[in-house]
């Protein structure tokens, strides 16, 4: 008994997994019996009622599945370790699964689930076609450039854009335009492929060359790169979107291709998926007696092509000689340079080849959707998780994942139609779009490194045994006789012999691909490089440009900005700057203008708070969080849902306490976000985040429990009570009215400004201050070297963890002033490409790491908004100002689409898009160049921002040659600089 | 330190002087300036241009009718379909002085924004928001809105589908609130039970057309509800085409159109389709004489709630001349009784919510397109 106790406590609970074990087990009871019998912890204590009951109770399970998975993933002999990881998906899917069952079951429900097996089989590899055209890209920039490239989905467009140009074109209209004759026309289609393909690589040539190659000169971070692509591919949406308008087309090769009757009929099976019913119905029923399934030709265009160019990828990097020196650069370029290589010649290669598939992809796929320039983000995110999944930089690890990926969204389509209409949640489906994330997120719990290196590593194991194998069993032969002699074998044996051949065959066709591969891209690189040399002296005046624009530039802010004083004091003149541009703003009257300055201050303080938070992340502890919208969303939503009255959806709460609620409960998510995702890599994070956010953006669509204020459980939340609203209705705003010359009573939003200023200043003060303590100093020890700061002794996880949490509580802040501001909260207000990467954009433009470069840069965005707007609407009236602007603007604009473009271009693709030939300059798109070009051009001339971080350091004793302290710096030696240097060390 | 002065100075003169560039007076006839908020940027941003063109025609034919005591001017801007963006054009065009802001289009830009224009007592006119929230919102009487609320369609779209006969239908409908909403509305309004209710996001590259036309048909499902806007309902119909589904479509506002035929490469998958759109009143011929008007002014294909958007204009223009220095909240209350305009009759009612003169039914038969029957709330389906 003794010695029973002694093993136990010993042996079996020093073991964490088993103890993981246990509490997985636990969790799966409690939630089992929950569901089944109403009984235990959750079910039983009375702490969860209703809908909220049954969520919980499915958490639970699906968590102890995971759990349970993760077990076996860590604890699988190392044999077993990579098949189980690759096999992890369909194991996560099982368990989903399972607590299905068990939730339809225990709601004395029947869900029933459609599996039409072709139809999910081509519209999986239609899905993953989809996203491979933008993922192949993604990742050979990845690999060999090292940075997510965010443009990747706008270079897609523009092989979309280039074939409906060459549609309009006065040579391929008739094609297209040709009546239905019954035969399909392939010649418009290859064309606008292929023309797609070289036009898009060469705008991707060219983009590198302008911006990327300047910051590869740099030695710029990867993280750095990946704003700057960001800030590409506002300019090139805001470019489509000027030139195309926001208007959906279609690329019609020929009216023969789109006819609903140009389908090939694929023969399927309807498998039926019967859960909750034990009784009356059997799990699975199949039946093959269904209608087939009709794939359209376009799609198989579309897959078609897309995987032809994996493989030619795929051969192109593994046979041919530039293939090799991508892989040797991708591995190490600096040995790689050292070994002749030259490095240059395979980035440009990279990016003419990266860009040039994601525009034939394109061009494919506009013959299958309605193409407008928003598509592009709609499907980025996804690439992402298919790069993501597929361990990022791994192009077979890629294939692999776009399929996952693809057949999940396929596959997930009937479940999530079965389940919703049982379980009251018709609005279910559109989870369908997320699943891919939702999915991501489970996976990197369990296998933080990704499918793709799972699979890699596998493949090293197996070949690594091989060889040790053949070096132990084989003896050395005469190849050349084996060969014979199998020969000999194979002929007495027919089938044998038949697949020798094929395999024959295949080898004989693989090599005449590689060899055509090799011929093929030596004559594109040939012209590729000629038009380099040609365009060189452009280049290099435009380099000149720039230089002579930084020098002037650098001369203005002749303030040193690195020191604490100068810092200060150039924030006071930006900041003065701006607030002159307020009070220049137009208005009309005492009451619009005090509406106007009172919103701008609000914004303002929710943009700073929002990036003070990103700052806090991304800037001081080095995780690069594209997820604050996520955090604003959780303080927006929580504020919003509690403080709604009862009769609609809400809960009735004062909206003090609900803000209160709103900061603890992001807090708690921040900190429980540390666990899963310390281990992960600073890109992993970042998809993570940004997944997040988005599935928080479905849900507020498609989940009931997520809306308030109408009474029909309309989409969004409205009607809430904001704080002291009240109180400021009685006396207070009519006193403010009166002081400010109002003729009647101060609006909320004025009351709201002065919340936000506070708030703005409570946070920065309380920012400032815990910086600057040791904490803030761990925490910049930890951006600068984890490893180092884990060795001195700091548990990292809990500094990140804290870092995490703070952030999130300070953006849940700014989302409730945000739901304030507003009044409601829709989807649509956490759309991560408007939201997260305006942040994104002041928290650059600022200057990372110092939060008075937040206020700024919050204040210049929120600015730039107001400007434009200006701009936008003084169309419409000759009395407005910027009226003569916008009108040179436009002729300008029309001046180079019909006369400069015109070369290029026919009268009809100008006449398709600006009816009349009316042209007209899209002013909000302007904007977005505007900011996107704001960004990129930030970054080259000082990738730190207007701001950069003051590094601070505790005085010095004296040295030699006097005292060096902040104030010495600040007139600073060459000696004194050097000094500098060698204290900070390696960090810059 | 002199040289940022100079900076700030050269900063500041050059804001100044193009002020001072766009500053003009217009002398003669009194200038009203009207805002329209447009989402030019956003999730639905392609239909922008038909909502801009459709204000375009009911400004030059205002224009033309008052010639000598108006100027009519539209100012339009960008509501990006979001909240935040919304309030922050609305606050633009109170700042350039418009007398009404017809808009916005997504239910949360139009909420958004009304947050910043009551407080200005500037008067708003929705002219494609249907959420019922907006019934609801603390408007303090400005927000008015020339859609009827969803739930009246869907009892109307509920009449007719057991009129065509279908006892099982599917309702596939898009998650934005006027899909939900809609689709929500109809369920519970359907007597028996519905096959599959589908939700989609109408953004193209998420959602496959060929996915759910094949939920419809593995279902058993003998007929489909389809709560869509243009370009993807004929993706679905397509689809649905594609995959030999054969049974009856029925539709609402946002396919119900003669123009909806030229979303599609191959019209015939549209013959059979039933829908359903706002009734124009009895004897105006508003609805004829703008959609004439719309296609002479080369207006944007594949538009929809273009006739709302002209009414609203129109509407406002409207009830500045019925009292030119009163108060236009009032003005447009009167105004805005049995208005007889191209998407219908309006009547405000004390949420500025119309209420409808109920629904005209469509049909496509392959080459036409005719509505011969009408619904009404008190007398049910009439007609042929």
């Amino acid at each position: 008994m003794i010695a029973l106790n002694a093993i136990r406590h010993q042996q079996i609970f020093k073991a964490p997994w088993l103890r993981q074990l246990l509490f997985a087990l636990l969790l799966l009871f409690d939630a089992y019996f929950g569901a089944i019998y109403n009984l235990g912890f959750v079910a039983g204590s009375g702490l969860f009622s209703g809908q909220f009951k049954w969520i919980v109770l499915s958490v639970e399970m699906m968590a102890s599945g995971l759990i349970l998975v993760r077990i076996l993933v860590n604890q699988s002999p190392p044999k077993w370790k990579s098949p189980i990881i690759i096999l992890t998906p369909i194991l996560v899917g099982l368990i989903a699964f399972i607590v299905l069952e068990v939730l339809v079951s225990g709601l004395n429900r029947s869900a029933t689930m459609n599996f039409n097996l072709s139809s999910i089989l081509f519209s999986g590899l239609y899905w993953s076609a989809v996203y491979l055209s933008i993922a192949i890209g993604l990742t050979l920039t990845y690999k060999v450039q090292r940075f997510a490239n965010f443009a990747q989905a706008e270079m897609m467009l523009v092989g979309s854009y280039v074939a409906l140009t060459l549609m309009w074109s006065d040579s391929f209209f008739s094609i297209s335009d040709a009546p239905v004759d019954g035969n399909i026309n392939w010649t418009l289609l290859i064309w606008a492929s292929i023309c797609a393909f070289v036009v898009t690589g060469f705008a991707g040539l060219l983009i590198d060359r302008l911006v990327f190659r300047r910051l590869r000169n740099k030695a710029a971070t990867p993280q750095v790169m990946m704003i700057a692509s960001l800030g590409v591919s506002m300019v090139l949406r805001a470019v489509l979107f000027m030139r195309f308008s926001a208007s959906t087309f279609r690329f019609v090769p020929d009216r023969d291709w789109r006819l609903t009757t140009s389908i090939v009929d694929i023969p399927t099976g309807l498998l039926k998926l019967n859960l909750g019913d034990r009784v009356t119905k059997p799990l699975m029923e199949f039946s093959a007696n269904v209608d087939p399934y009709g794939f359209a030709y376009s799609k198989i265009a579309l897959v078609l092509g897309i995987f032809l160019a994996v493989i030619f990828l795929i051969l192109l990097l593994q046979k041919t000689r530039l293939g090799r020196q991508m892989r040797a650069v991708a591995d190490n370029p600096d040995l790689a340079a050292s070994s002749g290589i030259h490095l240059e010649h395979v980035h440009r290669s990279t990016s003419f080849l990266s860009a040039g598939i994601a525009g034939f992809g394109g061009s494919l796929l506009a013959g299958i959707l309605p193409i407008n320039p928003e598509l592009g983000l709609m499907l980025l995110l996804p690439a992402f998780a298919v790069i993501v999944l597929g361990s990022i930089g791994s192009i077979p690890g890629v294939l692999i994942g776009a399929l996952i990926v693809g057949g999940l969204r396929a596959f997930s389509e009937p479940v999530l139609i079965g389940a919703g209409n049982a379980l009251d949640r018709p609005t279910a489906s559109g989870f369908a779009e997320v699943m891919p994330f939702i999915f991501l997120v489970g996976l990197l719990l369990l296998a933080p490194r990704g499918i793709g290196s799972a699979i890699e590593n596998w493949n090293i194991d197996r070949i690594r045994k091989r060889r040790m194998k053949e070096e132990i069993t084989t003896l050395p032969v005469d190849p050349v006789g084996k060969e014979f002699t199998s020969r000999i074998s194979a002929r007495n044996k027919n089938p044998i012999h038949y697949f020798e051949l094929t395999a024959e065959r295949i080898n004989t066709t693989i090599q005449l691909s590689k060899r055509s591969t090799a011929q093929s891209w030596n004559f594109i690189n040939h012209h590729m490089l000629r038009m380099a040399k040609i365009s060189e002296p452009v280049f290099a005046f435009i380099d000149s440009l720039f230089s002579v624009l930084r020098s002037k530039i650098g001369s203005l802010f002749s303030v040193r900005r690195d020191t604490e004083r100068g810092s200060w004091t150039l924030f006071a003149i930006l900041f003065l700057v701006l607030l002159t541009i307020v009070l220049l703003l137009p208005s009309v009257s005492v009451l619009t203008k005090t509406l106007q300055v009172a919103r701008i201050f609000t914004l303002v303080g929710i943009f700073g708070l929002a990036a003070f938070s990103l700052n806090l992340h991304t800037g001081i502890t080095g995780m690069t969080n594209f997820g604050v919208i996520f955090f604003v969303g959780i303080g927006a939503v929580v504020v919003g849902l509690l403080s709604a009255p009862v009769e609609t959806n809400g809960y009735g709460w004062n909206p003090i306490a609900a803000t209160i609620a709103a900061v603890i409960i992001a807090a708690i998510a921040g900190w429980l976000l540390a666990y899963p995702t310390a281990r992960l890599r600073m890109d992993y994070f970042a998809i993570l985040t940004i997944s997040l956010a988005e599935i928080l953006r479905i849900s507020l669509q498609a989940e009931p429990l997520l809306r308030a204020g109408t009474v029909t459980s309309g989409i969004g939340i409205s009607q809430f009570a904001r704080p002291f609203e009240d109180w400021w209705n009685g006396s207070p705003s009519e006193a403010v009215g009166n002081l400010i010359g109002l003729p009647g009573n101060a609006p909320y939003v004025v009351l709201l400004a002065f919340m936000a200023i506070g708030f703005t200043a409570g946070v920065w003060y309380l920012l400032n201050t815990i910086l600057s303590s040791p904490w803030g100093r761990i925490l910049r020890s930890i951006r600068e070297d984890e490893a180092v700061s884990q060795h001195h002794g700091h548990n990292v996880l809990i500094h990140k963890a804290a870092s995490l949490a703070l952030g999130a509580a300070i953006a849940a802040l700014a989302g409730a002033l945000w739901a304030w501001l507003n009044t409601n909260i829709w989807p649509d207000f956490m759309n991560p490409v408007r939201t997260t990467f305006l942040i994104w954009a002041a928290y650059i433009v600022g200057g990372r790491g110092n939060n008075r470069g937040m206020i700024i840069g919050a204040f210049i965005i929120v600015i730039v908004e107001f400007v434009f707007n200006v701009m936008v609407v003084s169309r419409g009236s000759a009395s407005l100002p910027f009226h003569g602007l916008t009108s040179f603007l436009d002729s300008v604009f029309s001046w180079l689409m019909i006369n400069v473009g015109g070369l290029v271009w026919s009268d009809r693709s100008v006449n398709e898009i600006f009816a009349h030939g009316n042209v007209l300059l899209s002013l909000p798109h302007l904007k977005l160049a505007l900011v996107g070009l704001v960004i990129i051009s930030a970054l080259l001339m000082s990738s730190r921002g207007l701001l950069p971080e003051v590094a601070s350091r505790p005085k010095r004793p004296a040295l030699v040659g006097g005292v060096l302290d902040g104030d010495a710096l600040s007139n600073s030696s060459a000696e004194g600089q050097n000094q500098l240097q060698n204290f900070e060390g390696k960090g810059k | 330190m002199r040289l940022m002065n100079k900076f700030c100075l050269l900063l500041t003169s050059v804001i100044l002087a193009a002020f001072a560039l766009g500053c003009g007076v217009l002398g003669g006839s009194e200038t009203v300036k009207i805002g329209l908020l447009s989402p030019q940027t956003g999730p639905i941003a392609q239909y922008a241009p038909g909502f801009e063109d459709a204000g375009r025609v009911a400004i030059a034919e205002l224009n033309a009718e008052h010639d000598g005591d108006y100027v009519f001017e539209l100012i339009i801007g960008d509501s990006g379909c979001d909240g935040t963006q919304a309030a922050t054009a609305a606050q633009t065009l109170i700042d350039s002085g418009v007398k009404a802001i017809v808009g916005a289009a997504c239910s949360g830009a139009t909420l958004g924004a009304i947050a910043v224009t009551a407080p200005a007592g500037v008067p708003m006119i929705s002219y494609a928001s249907t959420s019922p929230a907006i019934s609801g919102a603390d408007d303090n009487g400005h927000l008015f809105r020339v859609v009827p609320s969803d739930a009246q369609q869907a009892v109307a779209l509920a009449a007719v589908a057991s009129a065509a006969g279908v006892s099982k239908p599917a309702v596939l409908y898009m998650t934005n609130d006027y899909g939900a909403g809609l689709g929500d509305n109809f369920a519970s309004n359907w007597s028996s039970d519905t096959c599959i209710q589908v939700g989609y996001d109408p953004a193209e590259g998420s959602y496959d057309a060929s996915t759910l036309a094949q939920s419809v048909i593995d279902g058993g499902c003998d007929s489909v509800l389809l709560m869509s806007y243009a370009t993807d309902g004929a993706a679905i119909m397509e689809a649905l085409s594609a995959q030999g589904f054969s049974g009856q479509i029925i539709g609402a506002d946002g396919i119900a159109d003669a123009a909806f035929t030229e979303s599609f490469t191959d019209a015939s998958a549209v013959g059979g389709l039933i829908a359903t759109r706002p009734r124009p009143g009895e004897d105006s011929n508003a609805k004829s004489s703008f959609e004439a008007a719309y296609a002479t002014a080369g207006g944007a294909d594949g538009a929809i709630y273009t006739g709302e958007t002209y009414d609203a204009i129109k509407l406002v223009a409207a009830a500045v001349v019925s009292d030119p220095d009163g108060n236009l909240v009032n003005a447009i209350n009167n105004t805005g009784v049995n208005y007889a305009g191209a998407s219908g009759t309006h009547t405000f009612d004390a949420n500025g919510d119309v209420l409808g003169t109920g629904y005209e039914v469509c049909q496509f038969d392959g080459t036409n397109f005719s509505c011969p029957r009408i619904w009404t709330a008190d007398g049910g389906l009439a007609g042929n």
